[in-house]
């Protein structure tokens, strides 16, 4: 299959992240105290909050927690869309080896028989 | 064309590409993002729902994501492996001459090339990964410092030879229009705005390098962090003054030592070696230093090796001490390295062991101890010190008073006693003389006490001097040890990377040099065999290919011997670096085609290049494939492009037969049978004097004029165009 742009090299495969960092980096956007370094010292933290004060904490946690969800597919289809250009670009450039190798061929050939 | 639009996968049956795009194969991993949701959506919503009253049931809910963001990026990572296999798979597929080991090696030399983070190979049928290695940095291209840069760092830091050389590599490092080019030059303006007495202060005194510190900005303060990593790696040698320090004080500590090695346990002396190691030693030449200490020299490298010296001679300390205290090795008994285990008694093998040197003997302590490495090490050391905490703190678990009040427990109660008795006698010794008379038995008995509590406080107070002391020893050891895991990790996967990297490249050529090939497998088997991150050794003997071969390839190849970095007797890794450095050339060598086509008897000029004037027309003919399959684009193809055209263009004559059989067989030998045989037909029908012979070899009949006839008609280029179009007609195959 032609592709006009040649491809020099493979893409690189994105490092690949633990699922704690990429859940903390979007939940630290929307409510750091739901990050998993933050999560061990909630306790202590609200040792002392009233019945009304733990029940609007938890209003915020469940509205952070549907902003995660809706921002975590978002990033799963943007990884999505990553790895369909990844494929891609790796079968172009495998595609521009064939063809690099084609033309070389033919070029090798057209200047060794070249007769004028 | 390499991908037909109809073309299928054979398993499955499904279009490999769609609308341009390649389609995805059955459990190729990527994640739909819809399909995660749906499934996670129940619940998580659940979970939200209790969370709205009860905000503590939030860490089940971050458990939750934290895992299934685990699993989904898994899956991501697998989708970019797949992708790259079927890539490999499809430039496989496409390469058509060749056995499959000579294909992948192509596949992998492409992939290589390409700067892929992965290496393929064959497995059960099907390519899979064989190695994969993380992204590479990008290359750092440093620049010239500009005249008032290199003035602002000589400013800042002509005191400092070392700050100055990480300044200016770090500077010139940042290209123009980086921000934190900006940021370096507010922190000279800052720096070089102090007096010269403040900016001393700053480089000397940790104090006042703090307090300048807490003046910069945050940014500024991570470029000073970055400008003292860069000094600290600042490759300098060795100044005169460092050596000589460095003689004088070992010699001093040997010395000091009144260490007699004629009568030393053979443990005992590598323990002083090692020490001496530790110290900066070279030890290689243990019996001259030991007969006449100013025989000894420092170890000369660059400050990584260097370091890495002494770390071994610290872990050789480490490892003889363990075994010397377990009393594994009796009184007298020689230490176990190689050349002195076993029964081999003989005068040489005397002298090898007398001079093993300790850095030798640590390599054999690790190798020998199955079951000691450095973690173990750690492990013993950690425990240690756990016992003399307890010593110091107090073991409520144990039975005796004693233990269970630690030192600093009982220093306290001795005290108080001591100060009770101190008290008394006090009293007592205040009295009149009359009853002073009449206590006299009491007041020796208080004085008693009193003595008895001193002696008790200052035992004590030893007893916890010494168990500090101890403390801060086994912390310093364990703090070095873990510096050596550290450097022994990454130095066994620099070989591990550059023996890899090498193999690869070596194996296109494998079949050309039998050199190549013996080099090859020893660094193959290098790659897979190299220890587990905590061993420090390497050796022939763990591995199939034996030494004496490898290093004669090394030999034949151009290696130098001496400098390959391994003990020729032995097979053991004396010196990574060198290995690495010697190894890179050697590999660059059996790459060179000019080297490789001197090798093959290809005449040489005066000017050392090849003499294509003098190349047989053979010589050109048998050397043709191979220089295309290697060098394609390269300028030796174009050399042999050249000569072929010069010597065939006047036409096709039994002079220049080989030549032109060379290129009809190696344009041909991709085709399969059935193309084979097409195209030998319609030589057949064309009257063309060329036929196909039993090994399916094209071969000319020269005895007829026709082709010559052929070709005044039409011209070489035309008449070898016309076969190949012919032959590709009506055919979806890949010629070339």
């Amino acid at each position: 299959m032609p592709n006009s742009s040649s491809s020099t090299s493979i893409p690189a495969i994105p490092t690949q992240k633990s699922g704690a960092e990429i859940y903390n980096s979007i939940m630290r956007e929307i409510e750091p105290e739901l990050t998993t370094d933050q999560i061990p010292l909630m306790k202590a933290k609200y040792k002392d909050e009233t019945p009304e004060q733990k029940k609007a904490r938890g209003k915020r946690y469940a509205k952070a927690m549907e902003e995660y969800e809706r921002r975590y597919a978002a990033y799963l289809q943007e990884q999505d869309a990553k790895v369909r250009s990844f494929k891609i670009e790796a079968m172009h450039f495998i595609e521009d080896k064939a063809a690099e190798s084609d033309q070389q061929k033919l070029l090798s050939i057209e200047s060794s028989f070249n007769t004028h | 064309m390499l991908f037909h639009p109809t073309f299928k996968a054979e398993k499955e049956q499904r279009l490999i590409f769609q609308q341009g795009a390649p389609t995805a194969a059955p459990g190729e991993g990527a994640p739909s993002a819809a399909e995660v949701t749906d499934e996670q959506k129940t619940e998580a919503d659940e979970v939200i729902e209790v969370l709205k009253n009860d905000p503590e049931m939030a860490a089940a809910l971050v458990e939750f994501n934290v895992e299934t963001a685990d699993k989904d990026t898994k899956k991501f990572q697998e989708a970019y492996h797949v992708a790259l296999v079927s890539a490999a798979t499809a430039l496989f597929n496409s390469i058509t001459d060749g056995t499959d080991e000579t294909k992948l090696a192509t596949v992998n030399t492409v992939f290589t090339n390409a700067k892929a983070q992965v290496t393929f190979k064959w497995e059960s049928g099907q390519m899979v990964i064989a190695a994969e290695t993380p992204a590479a940095e990008p290359e750092k291209k440093d620049r010239e410092l500009t005249k008032s840069e290199k003035d602002m760092v000589e400013d800042a830091f002509s005191s400092n030879p070392e700050m100055k050389s990480g300044a200016e590599r770090l500077v010139a490092s940042l290209k123009p229009g980086n921000p934190e080019l900006q940021v370096a030059q507010d922190f000279f303006d800052n720096f070089n705005g102090k007096n010269p007495a403040e900016k001393k202060a700053i480089l000397t005194n940790n104090p006042a390098f703090q307090k300048f510190m807490q003046e910069l900005p945050a940014d500024q303060q991570k470029f000073v962090n970055q400008l003292r990593q860069a000094a600290m790696a600042v490759d300098k040698e060795l100044s005169d003054e460092e050596r000589t320090d460095k003689l004088d004080g070992a010699k001093k500590w040997l010395l000091d030592k009144k260490f007699d090695a004629s009568k030393a346990s053979e443990i005992d002396k590598n323990l002083v070696l090692v020490q001496l190691q530790m110290r900066g030693i070279d030890t290689n030449n243990a019996e001259e230093i030991f007969t006449d200490p100013s025989k000894m020299k420092v170890f000369e490298g660059s400050p990584m090796e260097r370091g890495f010296n002494q770390i071994m001679g610290l872990i050789g300390y480490v490892l003889l001490s363990i075994e010397k205290m377990k009393g594994m090795l009796k009184p007298g008994e020689k230490a176990a390295t190689g050349a002195e285990k076993g029964a081999d008694k003989t005068p040489e093998a005397k002298k090898a062991a007398e001079v093993a040197t300790g850095r030798e003997a640590a390599r054999k302590m690790l190798k020998e101890s199955n079951e000691t490495n450095l973690s173990e090490v750690i492990t013993v050391k950690e425990s240690e010190k756990d016992q003399i905490a307890k010593q110091i703190d107090g073991n409520p678990a144990a039975g005796p008073a004693d233990e269970k009040n630690g030192f600093s427990k009982r220093l306290e109660q001795a005290k108080g006693r001591q100060a009770a008795a101190k008290q008394k006698v006090d009293i007592l010794e205040k009295e009149s003389e009359e009853e002073k008379k009449a206590n006299a038995n009491e007041i020796t008995k208080a004085k008693e006490e009193y003595g008895k509590a001193t002696g008790a406080v200052e035992g004590l107070q030893k007893q916890l001097d010494n168990a500090q002391a101890a403390i801060g020893r086994l912390d310093e050891e364990m703090k070095v040890l873990k510096e050596a895991m550290k450097q022994t990790r990454d130095l066994t996967k620099n070989i591990r990377d550059a023996c890899l990297r090498h193999a690869i490249v070596l194996q296109s050529f494998i079949d050309l040099n039998p050199d190549a090939n013996t080099l090859y497998d020893g660094i193959a088997e290098m790659a897979t065999l190299l220890p587990s991150e905590n061993e420090l050794d390497m050796e022939f003997s763990t591995m199939r290919a034996d030494p004496q071969s490898f290093l004669r390839a090394w030999h034949n190849l151009g290696g130098d011997i001496a400098a390959s970095g391994i003990d020729p007797e032995t097979g053991v890794f004396k010196d990574p670096t060198a290995f690495l450095q010697q190894l890179e050339i050697l590999v660059s060598k059996v790459t060179d085609q000019k080297v490789m086509l001197k090798e093959r008897g290809f005449p040489i000029g005066q000017d050392g290049e090849i003499d294509f004037s003098r190349v047989t027309n053979k010589q050109l003919a048998d050397e043709f494939e191979t220089i295309e399959k290697l060098v394609p684009n390269g300028d030796l193809m174009r050399k042999f492009s050249q000569v072929l055209t010069d010597r065939i263009g006047s036409g096709l004559t039994p002079e220049n037969e080989p030549l032109f059989m060379a290129i009809i067989r190696a344009q041909t030998s991709e085709l399969s049978n059935a193309d084979a045989m097409d195209a030998a037909r319609y030589f057949a029908q064309n009257n063309l004097p060329i036929r196909l012979d039993t090994d399916r070899i094209f071969v000319a009949d020269f005895t007829q004029d026709r082709a010559a006839k052929e070709l005044q008609k039409t011209g070489l280029s035309e008449y070898i165009q016309k076969i190949f179009k012919q032959i590709k007609g009506g055919h979806s195959i890949r010629l070339f």
